[in-house]
């Protein structure tokens, strides 16, 4: 039996999920007191995402002003402009019709709206008070992590305030359908490791832990379903999945396997999502060897109640880290085989690790330059 | 893990856990930009020299505005209503309830009127009805309990004109609730059960009734662990704080499930219990349990089944046939009962006409089954429970929980 | 610079105009069965004498309303909201979702579990008209889709068949006379 460790938790966001699920976003905006919302969007959004997202709106007596200029590297200037946006038509909450960039903008521009009278530019000490518009996230499937949490990522610039979670999440079935098979498994793999960092042993509390349980529960027992056979259901609770994970993980410290391949992805541009579907397994390899046990919830959540109670209990951690390398396995189309697959030179290790450290300072650079050492050669292993 | 069709989950309440998770509070005022909170509390909690602990965590940082320690064990129109008044006069700015469900839903109710500048109560009752932000609010429950810190239900009775009033607004969740090991420490063996089953059911009937969800489901069987593996240890051993911080985490827990994914037949047959007999609701809610498992049995077996899991823990699920694993749930329930009415020397009854009151009358008389029967049809957890219940069906059960037999699950109609 | 345009969404007529005949139909056939069978009889009786609910879709419509009058009769009132004083409001939250419930894709329960509906009013008279609707379906559908409706199809209407088919003959009748 686990003690309990001095723990807070917090989920500010509803989650709406399903069957016609858009359709009750009018009457959630009016519970939050708002009537004219301006949706936010990619400017690539395809016409049936903008086509189902519309008709969800017919007969409610709300419209909305589409901002739809948000490119793959908006910044500072796209929340601005759906700032402006934003006070000249009167709007009074934003909806992120979209993940990654949308919602990082939609929270970039909800901390302008905060600012009274004038659209600062957005600087990295701007302090972020509690005058925040109603902000929903209707996610595409192709979550990345910081959405449903207090974060947002605009120009490389963290900015960090529970005032940023959004107030509503909306899962509908039609749209996450339709994410690439490659955003998909990134996807997968940022829920992945935010469920595990956070239910790590030195992090554990049992609400936490619910939503991590679910996410590894639905992301393993749906990724090839979803990902390969498109099938509605399955996509469906991937995207739970992935709402659930960043959930668990913004309310823990963040981890060294994600802070690791965001400073991997930084400083030279392979995509975090892919490393950290490298590192986890070797993480929690170490881990096991160093008799800092893996949690046997592990086992649990990826692998149900019948596999986890048949298999003896000592060979549960393991058996949960097993079970997550198969599954990762899965992905293998996605993930690199190793850091040297990725043209990474032997010596830019010990530069990953510093800046890792400058963003971390939490974590160790000895124990970074380990797991990157591990994960950098599969054949010597 | 099954994902359901459609499903709605929120728990916005910031959770505080840890055996002096109390010496927060008076930074969690400062983020919630109140000064001069209003402590509404009961004789019970003060004399057990809670507010003291309160009040030192307070510290010299934060100087209540006000404690009102008079709220009795059913929460009732007319204290709301004098409490609100000492709030205003008193120039508070927020609210910190130390309590159980009756002091918490006091609590909720005040905060509707001192929020809404109002004296009329009954303006907001029905779903929905509250629509914005009221004045910050901090549950401190010393029960585990009821779950009211995280529940946006308050029920307040107008004794007067023997009304019932429920209020249910996403908007009279507390902000914060905070669990410290200390709170519950003092809590008597017979309570203890009582409350602990109570959280037992509302984790239960959550993950097998019809709005079951991802999210209520996790939260319920962490719920049904923790309590299953620490309630017996607890009644026996009151000062366990450890086994009171994971109670008070179960109850906490099994409030976010049920406040999401709603209740059926135990609470269905236990509200209508208590409001014809005056029964504890944790009582009722310990005797009905094993019964609700049963009736529900043909529409939840796989949920049932799962349950074992949580309650007999992975080698004992393991070592029983999947056929077998919901009847072991029920039977585990059973066995609980009995423990507790052994540990607690009598006092947690095991069926209703076992429950006796101070001066040894029977509270549950045959004659009232009836009653209950009728009263139960008026209750909205009845839709929820996967099963139809009519007239004959709770007249059937609560025979049963009477005489302290299980059903005959031939005779259980199905739909 | 790119112009941003306001959307407004169309109205969904069809959708309206089927919820709407259905809600029709079921509140002239709860009038007609409350004449015609005894279970909804008792349930109208125990229910206030003002006693008098909406069942319609927000935030525009359609709505029924049936209730009570001062004689005691049970009259489905209209479609309009308006002058009417209610004691009891169902609503459900948007077309899309009274569409679910009318072609039974969920059930009453179901659609309660899922807060497709919002309650103003007391509770327990909920409860009464959710017993009500169940009876009426029995009457009103074919068991393969009442079925899908309820959550328990009642026993007495297999046990006693002339019973349910000549009261559905009887409630038909009434739903269209309006009698």
């Amino acid at each position: 039996m686990e003690k309990l460790k001095d723990y807070s938790f917090l989920c500010q966001p509803k989650i709406i999920s399903g069957k016609k699920s858009l359709e009750g976003i009018p009457l959630e905006l009016s519970d939050l007191n708002a009537s004219k919302p301006l949706v936010l969007a990619m400017n690539n959004i395809s016409d049936k995402h903008r086509k189902t997202f519309t008709k969800a709106f017919g007969d409610s007596n709300m419209s909305f002003t589409l901002f739809d200029g948000i490119g793959q590297y908006a910044g500072v200037t796209a929340a601005r402009e759906a700032a402006i946006l934003f006070r000249e038509r009167g709007c009074d909450a934003l909806i992120a019709l979209g993940d990654g960039p949308v919602m990082n903008i939609a929270k970039g521009a909800n901390i302008l709206l905060s600012m009274d009278k004038h659209l600062h530019k957005l600087t990295n000490d701007v302090e972020i008070n509690q005058h925040m518009k109603p902000l929903v996230y209707v996610p595409l499937g192709a979550a990345m992590g910081l959405e449903a949490t207090s974060k947002a990522d605009i120009d490389l610039n963290l900015y960090d305030s529970p005032f940023l979670y959004p107030d509503l999440i909306v899962i509908d079935d039609r749209l996450v359908i339709d994410a690439s098979v490659e955003d998909m498994n990134y996807s997968a793999l940022m829920a992945l490791t935010g469920s595990i960092e956070s239910s790590s042993l030195e992090l554990s509390n049992p609400m936490a832990d619910s939503y991590a349980h679910a996410s590894l529960a639905y992301i393993s027992e749906n990724i090839t379903k979803g990902i390969k056979k498109k099938k509605k259901n399955s996509c469906l609770a991937l995207a739970n999945g992935a709402v659930m994970g960043s959930i668990a993980y913004s309310n823990a410290p963040e981890g060294i396997v994600y802070t690791t391949s965001k400073a991997i992805e930084r400083l030279l541009g392979h995509s975090a999502a892919a490393v950290a579907g490298l590192l986890l397994p070797h993480w929690l390899e170490l881990k096991s060897a160093d008799k800092k046990p893996v949690r046997d919830v592990l086992m649990l959540a990826l692998g149900g109640f019948d596999v986890y109670s048949s298999t003896p209990k000592k060979e549960r951690p393991h058996g949960g880290v097993n079970l997550l390398e198969d599954l990762i396995h899965n992905m293998d189309d996605y993930v690199p085989l190793d850091l040297k697959s990725l043209n990474i030179p032997q010596y830019k290790l010990k530069e990953i690790a510093q800046y890792a450290t400058e963003t971390n300072s939490t974590i160790k650079k000895k124990d970074i330059l380990t797991l990157l050492e591990r994960a950098y050669d599969r054949e010597e292993i | 893990m099954n994902i359901p069709a459609y499903y709605e989950f929120c728990n916005r309440v910031k959770t505080f856990s840890g055996h002096k998770a109390l010496d927060q509070l008076p930074q969690i005022l400062q983020n919630l930009k109140a000064k001069k909170p209003l402590i509404i509390t009961d004789k019970g909690v003060s004399a057990a020299g809670l507010i003291t602990i309160v009040n030192k965590a307070l510290g010299t940082k934060v100087k209540a505005g006000a404690i009102y320690d008079d709220v009795p064990p059913d929460s009732d129109l007319k204290v709301v209503n004098k409490v609100a008044e000492v709030y205003k006069n008193k120039g508070c700015d927020a609210i910190v309830a130390v309590g159980g469900g009756s002091v918490l839903d006091t609590a909720k109710g005040v905060n509707i009127l001192v929020s809404e500048n109002a004296d009329d109560l009954m303006r907001f009752t029905g779903a929905g009805a509250v629509k914005r932000k009221l004045k910050p609010l901090i549950a401190i429950p010393t029960t585990s309990g009821t779950g009211s810190e995280v529940t946006l239900v308050a029920v307040i009775a107008d004794h007067e004109n023997s009304l019932k009033m429920v209020f249910t607004s996403i908007f009279l969740l507390p902000d914060a609730a905070i669990l410290d090991s200390r709170m519950t420490k003092t809590l008597p063996p017979f309570l203890t059960a009582l409350t602990a089953m109570d959280a037992m059911s509302h984790a239960v009937e959550s993950y097998i009734c019809i709005g079951k969800n991802p999210l209520s489901d996790a939260h319920a069987l962490s719920a049904i662990e923790l309590i299953s593996q620490n309630l017996l240890n607890v009644v026996k051993k009151p000062k366990d704080l450890e086994g009171r911080l994971a109670l008070a985490n179960a109850s906490i827990l099994a409030g976010a499930a049920f406040s999401n994914s709603m209740v059926g037949m135990v609470h269905n047959l236990g509200h209508a219990t208590g409001a014809i007999c005056h029964v504890p609701h944790g009582s009722c809610m310990s005797i009905f349990l094993p019964y609700g498992l049963e009736y529900n049995l043909h529409k939840s077996e796989k949920a049932i089944g799962e349950l074992y899991f949580a309650l007999a823990g992975a080698e004992a699920y393991n070592d029983t046939p999947v056929k077998e694993r919901p009847f072991k749930t029920i039977e585990f329930l059973r066995n609980l009962n009995e423990e507790l009415h052994t540990a607690t020397d009598g006092r947690h009854s095991r069926f209703l006409g076992e429950i006796f009151d101070r001066d040894n009358n029977p509270m549950v008389p045959q004659s009232k089954l009836k009653d209950i029967a009728v009263n139960a049809m008026g209750d909205g957890a009845k839709i929820y429970n996967p099963e139809e219940l009519s007239l004959e069906d709770n007249l059937m059960v609560l025979q049963h929980a009477f005489d302290g037999t299980p059903l005959n699950l031939k005779k259980i109609k199905k739909g | 610079m790119k112009i941003y345009e306001e959307i407004k969404p169309k109205k969904k007529p069809i959708k309206k105009i089927y919820v709407a005949a259905m809600l029709w139909f079921v509140g002239r056939a709860i009038q007609a069965a409350a004449k015609t069978d005894k279970n909804v009889k008792e349930e109208f009786k125990n229910l206030r004498d003002d006693f008098a609910f909406s069942l319609g879709v927000v935030p525009n419509g359609p709505v029924m309303i049936v209730g009570k009058t001062k004689e005691g009769k049970v009259k489905y009132q209209g479609w309009s909201k308006k002058g009417q004083k209610l004691t009891l409001e169902m609503n459900i939250k948007n077309i899309e979702a009274a569409m679910l419930v009318f072609t039974f894709q969920e059930s009453t329960s179901v659609a309660f579990a899922r807060n497709r509906f919002f309650v103003t009013g007391d509770l327990p008279d909920a409860l009464a008209v959710v017993r009500i609707l169940d009876l009426v379906e029995v009457y009103l559908l074919p068991k393969i889709i009442t079925k899908l409706a309820v959550k328990r199809y009642p026993k007495w209407s297999e046990l006693n068949p002339i019973k349910k088919y000549v009261n559905r003959i009887i409630i038909y009748v009434r739903t269209i006379l309006g009698v």
